[in-house]
């Protein structure tokens, strides 16, 4: 048994609210290497994660699910197959409020599609309220052009509830 | 031609149309009704369906016979003797519904008069078929409206209805933004749709201009969404008759779980039919849900547009079975737990 294997992958591009999902739902503040954003991202938000973000829920018999949050920026993608490396599944975040959020969430569909193919993902819409660049119907009906049925939410990051139901969603479809 | 066979012409239609008649057409067939559809632009059929929206419908239902049933499929509703029209965009469920109820009145017809007549011009009696249809739509109405099936209609007829009884606040359907308004809250309206029996609800048309000023100060929601928690707390059936425990089904989507829809059983049923086609007999076996618990999921996944029926003809692919070891299903059943959601 790999304990290391028991992980549940965070992606999403910058600002989706990756970091902020994680912390609504360990148990412990997550181990960040958020730094001060320069160049393009200062536009969107003031710190980005920079390599990853790392925390854990403990089960009642001790075991550890561990939270990994892949960074937003691309040029980090490097890192991406090494966290999903034997991961349990993924959760992805799109911020609302970005440029072309529908194909921001197909571009992640596509590079993560390996990993989701032989586990299975959750997909959470930010800042659906502030922003209405897309409507939940948009993601909807991009997913039903694709022929996924991907358990599809708008969610608002900084809720445990909604990043809770998100979770059970996932673990309903790697139980089928 | 036997006296039992009907023929069916289809005139002015366009491909979309076309194609739902022919799907009408065959789920008729198979329910064994003994009729047909007749080749381009022959208009001799014992029933013509007609799009009106073309410049030569006119002139074609002009010449038509008066004894042959016209359905016309028109944005402006018509009523006379044999004549029966449809909103558009016509779908196959109403479609088929219309033509099954007028196939069966024309075959007691053709049956009582099948020895003195060679052709469908030559009906010994004027036929007054399609008024009856109409008739018996009515009385459907009547009989089994309930706010639930009113807010199906304006929302697949995209039409404005309001709901009226006496001491209550008036619920507007627009089925053109698919919204509905009241001075009721939603949960109130909730109630409502949940005891229609306790009710004596009033329902009539009116012009879009009038939700407009009515919403000014009056709460809106999402008919949609109001409609996946009606269905989901209500146990009324609105699937189609060819829909039954049997029925390979298919999810289009996953639907929008509101925060109020959210119940962790509709997970799982989302989850399976979202891997497979699967019957509502084969949910109940693999979650080891009630059947009340899986019909009314698929209630409320129909009453979104969310549920096909899954036909042999473009079968999708069945995924690998995965496996899930009981270790894994340990973690994910503490998981959920710890998350206070299991
Ligand atoms: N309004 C609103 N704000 C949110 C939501 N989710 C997250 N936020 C805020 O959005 C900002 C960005 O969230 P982060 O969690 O840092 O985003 P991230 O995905 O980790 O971003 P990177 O690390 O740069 O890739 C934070 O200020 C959050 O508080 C949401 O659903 N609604
Ligand atoms: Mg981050």
């Amino acid at each position: 048994m790999n304990m290391v294997n028991d992980k549940i992958i965070f992606t999403g591009p910058v600002g989706a609210g990756k970091t902020t999902a994680i912390s609504s739902i360990s148990d412990t503040p997550p181990v960040s290497t958020d730094v001060a954003c320069s160049g393009e991202e200062r536009a969107i938000k003031d710190t980005t994660t920079v390599a990853m973000d790392y925390s854990y829920i403990e089960l009642d018999n001790g075991r550890r699910i561990h939270l990994y949050g892949t960074p937003g920026q691309q040029r980090f993608d490097f890192m991406w197959d090494v966290l999903t490396n034997n991961g349990l599944g993924l959760v992805l975040l799109i911020n609302n409020n970005n440029p072309d959020p529908v194909g921001q969430m197909e571009f992640y569909l596509d590079a993560f599609a390996d990993f989701i193919r032989k586990t299975g993902v959750v997909i959470g819409i930010t800042q659906v309220g502030i922003s209405d660049n897309a409507t939940l119907a948009d993601y909807q009906s991009k997913l039903m052009e694709r022929q996924q049925i991907y358990p599809l939410f708008e969610i608002d990051g900084r809720s445990k509830q909604d990043v809770r139901i998100m979770i059970h969603a996932l673990l309903a479809v790697l139980s089928t | 031609m036997s006296a039992q066979s009907l023929n069916i012409s289809a005139l002015h239609l366009g491909e979309t149309e076309q194609k739902i008649l022919h799907v009408a057409v065959r789920l008729l067939q198979e329910d064994e009704f003994a009729c047909q559809l007749l080749g381009d632009s022959d208009c001799t059929g014992h029933i013509v369906v007609l799009d009106m929206d073309s410049d030569a419908a006119a002139e074609t239902l002009q010449k038509l016979r008066s004894s042959q049933i016209k359905i016309l499929l028109a944005d402006e509703q018509r009523s006379d003797r044999n004549l029966v029209s449809l909103a558009k965009p016509v779908h196959v469920e109403t479609l088929r519904f219309v033509l099954g109820k007028v196939c069966k009145q024309l075959m007691l017809h053709l049956q009582k008069t099948y020895d003195e007549i060679v052709q469908p011009a030559e009906f010994s009696q004027p036929t007054e078929i399609a008024s009856e249809v109409n008739d018996a739509e009515d009385d459907y109405e009547e009989e089994e409206s309930s706010l639930l099936l009113v807010m199906l209609e304006a929302r697949d007829q995209k039409k404005c209805v309001k709901i009226e009884e006496e001491g209550m606040p008036t619920i507007y359907i627009d089925g053109n933004k698919s919204t509905i308004a009241s001075e009721m809250d939603y949960e109130h309206v909730l109630e409502v749709g949940l005891h229609n029996n306790e009710h004596h609800l009033h329902k009539s048309e009116f012009g879009e201009k009038d939700v407009d000023t009515a919403a000014d100060d009056i709460s809106l929601s999402s008919l949609d969404n109001f409609l996946w928690e009606l269905t989901l707390k209500s146990s009324e059936n609105i699937l189609p008759d060819d829909i039954d425990l049997d029925t390979p089904i298919k999810l289009k989507a996953w639907p929008n779980f509101t925060r109020h829809g959210f119940h962790p059983d509709n997970f799982k049923i989302a989850a399976l039919l979202a891997r497979q086609p699967n019957s509502q007999r084969n949910l109940i076996e693999a979650t080891g849900l009630g059947e009340e618990v899986i019909s009314r999921f698929i209630n409320s996944c129909y009453a979104v547009g969310l549920i096909e029926v899954q036909n042999d003809e473009n079968p999708v692919e069945v995924p690998e079975k995965r496996q899930i070891s009981e270790e894994r299903s340990g973690l994910f059943r503490r998981l959920a737990m710890k998350l206070g959601i299991a």
